[in-house]
């Protein structure tokens, strides 16, 4: 492991010692829900670093097909992989807030539903990648179901814009009647800041990986070959 | 502090070394099959 990647990595810890300090200490009590609000602040930062993930995915399997550079199907698979962790996080994390708040684990609102999707289209993609015997087609193929897939994004993103759910209007950008207490988004913006450089940690370190498979698959090749 | 509060604190943490630990086998397993092919190479 090279020395910056150490220090990113101690840097990133820093981060979420401090977030996770200020998500379960500093920021003040909600008043209607109490304690069990403070699971927003990993559920929200979680769900934006899965939205970051698919969005750089999506560009990624653009480039790929632009260009055929393996580097760029290498940050698709990892952007994909770290996505699904996060967009995991976001399914666990909502339903243990739900059932004390709403008396439920879950509901088909628009909201849920896109997000279970969403969840379903990167897991079909990782799949498609995993066990695909087209081996030189794959990325082409994987590229191609991200760049449709991709289109559930900005529908769970907008989804409490445009329909009524159950789920929690937007505090952040959400017209009006939306806001959020000083404190509460100074916790919430720190904890995006730490999951989003953990997210790019692990990105990076994935993409690692994939480069190393990819140049022992050219080497089995020219092995092959020879 | 409420249970499902730490429950969805333990579970984050949970999916994400989880994850890690991933990765970490798939670095394993490519130094293995690097080896196995230099070996190979060799004879």
């Amino acid at each position: 492991m090279k020395p910056v990647f150490i220090i990113y990595a101690l840097f990133t810890l820093v981060l979420l010692s401090y977030g996770l300090n200020q998500a379960l200490v500093v920021a003040p009590t909600e008043q209607t829900m109490g304690e069990i609000q403070r699971i927003f602040y990993y559920h929200v930062p979680s769900a934006w670093v899965a939205f970051l993930c698919f969005f750089a995915n999506f560009g990624a399997s653009i480039w790929y097909l632009a260009t055929k550079c393996e580097k760029s199907d290498a940050v698709a698979v990892a952007t994909a992989e770290v996505g699904v962790v996060f967009n995991t996080v976001v399914l666990v994390t909502g339903p243990l807030w739900a059932k004390p708040v709403w008396g439920i684990w879950w509901t088909w609102d628009a909201r849920l539903t896109s997000t279970f999707i969403m969840w379903l289209i990167y897991i079909s993609y990782l799949l498609l990648r995993k066990f695909s015997t087209a081996n030189e087609q794959t990325p082409k193929l994987a590229a191609a179901l991200a760049i449709f897939g991709f289109v559930d994004v900005p529908i769970v993103y907008m989804s409490i814009r445009w329909w009524r759910t159950q789920h929690p209007s937007p505090v952040i950008g959400g017209g009006e009647n939306s806001g959020l207490d000083p404190h509460m988004l100074h916790a919430l913006l720190w904890n995006f800041a730490a999951f989003a450089a953990y997210g790019l940690l692990v990105v990076w370190r994935r993409y690692q990986l994939e480069r190393g498979r990819q140049q022992l698959n050219i080497l089995y090749r020219t092995q092959g070959a020879a | 502090m409420p249970r499902n509060l730490i429950i969805a604190y333990i579970a984050t943490w949970a999916i994400h070394i989880g994850y890690l630990l991933i990765v970490s086998s798939g670095f394993r397993k490519l130094a293995k099959e690097l080896c196995e092919l230099r070996s190979r190479k060799e004879k």
